[in-house]
């Protein structure tokens, strides 16, 4: 079964479309990245899925029940974290949480402890949440998601604010919660070579609509490579290719690029040639497209950023 | 019930913590500590030069004769005015903070009815506003004995306690459609906006002889000595105060129910 499910999805304010018929399914234990460039409709489909916004036309399910503002019995297995986190700033760390363990009908009084330890806010327990910085505000937030051990978690950039170690604590422990104890994470960022760290599959919005869903196994096959050439006479080594049937650019600084699959294969093919019309190269690698490069490539594809 | 009483202990969890609210304790014990200032000028009218400003301002006041009749009547008209400011601004802050603190984003996906939440809210802006009635009177009548306000009678107090308790109960089922206001902006400034809105358009269909047909001018007709500006309260006046109350608590039901949350 579906664990979060969308059917054409659709929002829009006034003739703005928000969310533009998304449809999408998501497995148990599955981590589904969400990209998006900021204003790409990856908050409104969030609040929509957690039943703060009415969609205009479509429907979202979790569990195969349809989300809807009274429909309260879904969020027992539910967490959530939805843009900059952010608790009662006179209330501690402890307190914030306490507030929620009540909320959430939590009997387990120590479960607030728990939390605390598993994000590692021990320290600052006691402190306001005015008090705390961007990164244990987010920490907080985190805490606040699940703390009731939820089956479906849907977080909305949730590693904002956090440095390195933080992100990669965070990751480790997105990633021990699908794949040991089943948990399906919906979550969404703006940096793909981040998501694609963890996330299993990976859907790409862009002015409300989603344009592309990709197995993260399958992304680095999507990237597009080239081979990158140089010699002492860049004129020369140009002609040489293009007699030989390759297809070529020369970038401003001179250097030659092939896309040719054939002479990405087999760079070794190219120096040999260009070595036997005495125009050795003095470099030749493969260049990858980095995942951001490929993301935008692709927003770029489909109108780009506006 | 579970869930009422979960979100309302929550909401007394926020509420232990606030500055705000040790704040308007303080304000409605500042209110009659000045009222009791300006009877003791009046009291002692060689004061009034030494004073300078609050001397004068006492002086123009025209308080009537230094009693307690006088004194409790002023208290009475006190309230429906410091009442509509005061419980006015305790609504925007119980329903704008989660607006102005972000966290409203945070109650809405729980396993608890946002009916509850709104509920919640009133109920502890009723228990707060009655505490600040409490305190209000019981701090007036302090001042007024240690002034020495004379004419002290149980009688006396026991018929403007009812004014009193009546004229508060009035203004605080005034304050549903605040919290629309707050909810609907999103924040404080609006339902504070229309709080002075309403007092001053009280004043206004006072003038025009509407008063009591104005849902906000009917607290402060209530505890003004019978028959005063010609004035008399009638069914209707009840009627309106109590569907503008009503109104305004299924407007902010329904705002938290069906609004776009973005």
């Amino acid at each position: 079964m579906d664990i979060i499910k969308t059917e054409n999805l659709t929002k829009y304010y006034k003739n703005i479309h928000a969310v533009d018929g998304i449809s999408i399914s998501i497995n148990k234990g599955e981590i589904y990245g969400f990209l998006g460039l900021n204003g790409a409709g990856k908050t409104t489909t969030i609040r929509m899925l957690l039943g703060m916004i009415k969609p205009t036309s479509g429907s979202a399910y979790i569990k195969g029940k349809r989300v809807y503002a009274d429909n309260i019995e879904l969020w027992k297995n539910v967490g959530s974290l939805v843009e900059v986190p952010y608790s009662y700033p006179d209330l501690t760390v402890r307190e914030n949480l306490e507030l929620i363990r009540r909320l959430r009908f939590i009997s387990d009084h120590k479960s607030v402890d728990r939390i605390i330890d598993k994000l590692k806010l021990s320290t600052y327990a006691n402190r306001r949440a005015k008090n705390l910085s961007l990164g244990n505000a987010q920490r907080l937030g985190l805490a606040k998601a699940l703390i009731h051990n939820p089956e479906i978690l849907i977080l909305d950039e949730p590693t904002n604010g956090l440095d390195p170690a933080g992100i990669r604590e965070i990751r480790e422990m997105f990633n021990d919660l699908a794949a040991n104890q089943g948990i399906t994470i919906f979550i969404s960022s703006h940096i793909l070579g981040e998501i694609s760290r963890f996330a299993t599959r990976i859907g790409i919005i862009h002015e409300g609509k989603l344009i592309q869903e990709v197995d993260a196994k399958e992304l680095d096959k999507l990237c597009s490579k080239k081979l990158i050439i140089n010699a002492n006479n860049t004129q020369d080594a140009s002609s040489i290719l293009l007699q030989n049937g390759y297809t070529l650019s020369e970038r401003k600084d001179g250097i030659i690029e092939v896309l040719d699959e054939k002479a990405i294969n087999e760079p070794d093919v190219i120096a040999t040639i260009m070595v036997n019309s005495d125009c050795p190269p003095t470099l030749l690698y493969v260049e990858e497209e980095d995942l951001e490069s490929y993301f935008l490539r692709i927003i770029e594809s489909n109108g780009g950023a506006k | 019930m579970k869930g009422l009483s979960a979100t309302f202990i929550t909401e007394c969890m926020k509420l232990r913590k606030s500055k705000i609210l040790w704040i308007t304790f303080l304000f409605f014990i500042f209110i009659p500590m000045m009222m009791g200032l300006m009877f003791y000028i009046q009291m002692h009218p060689e004061l009034i030069d030494k004073l300078g400003i609050i001397g004068t301002k006492a002086n123009l006041l025209n308080l009537g004769k230094a009693e307690w009749t006088s004194f409790l009547s002023f208290l009475t008209q006190g309230m429906a005015g410091i009442g509509l400011i005061g419980f006015g601004f305790v609504t925007s802050w119980v329903f704008g903070r989660e607006f102005s603190d972000r966290t409203m984003k945070d109650i809405l996906a729980l396993p608890v009815l946002r009916s509850s939440i709104v509920f919640s809210k009133f109920i502890v802006v009723a228990i707060w506003c009655v505490l600040l009635v409490i305190v209000y009177f019981i701090f007036s009548l302090v001042f007024g004995n240690v002034i020495g306000i004379s004419g002290w009678s149980s009688k006396i107090i026991s018929q403007y306690t009812y004014t009193y308790t009546m004229t508060s109960l009035l203004t605080i089922l005034l304050c549903p459609p605040v919290a629309f206001f707050a909810s609907y902006s999103r924040g404080y400034l609006l339902p504070m906006a229309f709080v002075i809105l309403t007092m001053t358009l009280a004043n206004f269909t006072g003038i025009l002889g509407l008063g009591p047909y104005f849902p906000w001018a009917i607290p402060g007709l209530f505890g003004a000595p019978a028959g005063q500006g010609g004035m008399q309260l009638t069914l209707a006046s009840y009627i309106i105060l109590f569907s503008t109350s009503v109104l305004g608590l299924f407007g902010t039901l329904a705002w938290w129910r069906f609004a776009d949350h973005k």
